[in-house]
């Protein structure tokens, strides 16, 4: 998994870079806001982001409200990474978008922990996402076959929207995936055929 | 910034060791000797910001030039350079720089000691 680290400080983006790659993601480092912006609109874009409050140009707070914003971007997992520390500060950082905020100085077994959240909540969605894909694609593949239908109560053939009386299977079969195969009920072969078979033979003079 | 502690600081003792930075950093010296290095590279133009900001005499400038300041020594120091470049942030913040002329004063003195200590760090000896 990717993930963007957005800081202006080199010293605690190298020490970052060190600790995602060991912990086996892949890292984009970003040094100010406008750069972490462009590598945010990248695709596909990482689906993790560990960013700094203060930085040039855009700060962490307004590329989290941007994040938010942005089709495509919305399911982001971002984590503000700051040495702004009061509950306000907390508060303000979270009503921005962000999904988790941790406070410098910081243990890295926590940011561990933290991250390890953060790209399990992503795979989660992405699996959600796939789902939500794959039932989209079912439901468009089902055509409309509900309401309530007009039938013949003798020989059950169904009236169309155009007000023709279709037979059931074709009815059926044009509003769904459904085919039929035909054959004979044991009650038909004795109401039916057994009763126009000897009519039949003698008709074919056999 | 001088390159030894007599020469500039002998009555500044930074709060910063080997033995605490090995610790945060789960025992990873080559890690630890890296980061000290690219500080020792980066501090120049860092503090060189903090250093205008305050020549200027703009409180803004002042707070984010000594918070972004703050936040690279804080990967060495949670107290000394860092917190007298809290000072200076919370000078900008308070828009009163009436004295930052002397907290940066002691701020110099505290990352030049500071320094001495990481090239010592990062060059092994």
């Amino acid at each position: 998994m990717q993930i963007l680290i957005a800081d202006d400080d080199p010293v605690l983006r190298h020490a970052l870079r060190v600790h995602l790659e060991r912990w086996g993601y892949e890292v984009v480092e970003s040094p100010d806001g406008a750069s972490a912006w462009h590598a945010l609109r990248t695709t596909p874009p990482p689906p993790l982001a560990i960013m700094d409050w203060n930085m040039p140009g855009v700060d962490g707070p307004a590329l989290c409200q941007e994040v938010r914003e942005t089709p495509g971007l919305s399911g982001m997992y971002v984590i503000l990474l700051t040495s702004n520390s009061s509950k306000k500060d907390i508060i303000t950082g979270l009503e921005s978008g962000a999904d988790d905020y941790i406070v410098k100085p910081f243990d890295w077994d926590e940011l561990r922990a933290r991250v390890r959240i953060g790209s399990r909540i992503v795979g989660l969605q992405q699996v959600l996402g796939a789902r939500v894909e794959q039932l989209q694609q079912a439901l468009s593949s089902v055509r409309k076959l509900s309401g309530l239908l007009p039938i013949c109560a003798y020989c059950k053939r169904i009236r169309d929207d155009q007000d023709y009386w279709r037979q059931i299977e074709h009815f059926v079969s044009e509003h769904s995936d459904v085919r039929f195969s035909h054959g004979v009920c044991p009650a038909c072969i004795e109401d039916y055929i057994n009763k126009e078979l000897p009519s039949a033979r003698v008709a074919g003079g056999t | 910034m001088s390159e030894t502690r007599s020469a500039v600081a002998e009555d500044i003792v930074t709060p910063w060791t080997p033995e605490r930075m090995l610790m945060r950093l789960g025992g990873d010296e080559a890690l630890a000797k890296q980061l000290a290095a690219l500080f020792i590279e980066e501090c120049p133009l860092m503090f060189g910001r903090v250093r205008e900001s305050v020549q200027q005499s703009d409180a803004d400038v002042v707070r984010r030039a000594a918070h972004a300041f703050k936040g690279s020594v804080a990967n060495f120091v949670d107290g000394g350079a860092a917190a007298t470049a809290l000072e200076l942030e919370t000078m900008g913040r308070d828009k009163n720089l009436a004295d930052a002329p002397k907290v940066f004063a002691r701020l110099e003195r505290e990352i030049a000691a500071l320094l001495v200590d990481l090239r010592r760090f990062a060059e092994g000896a």
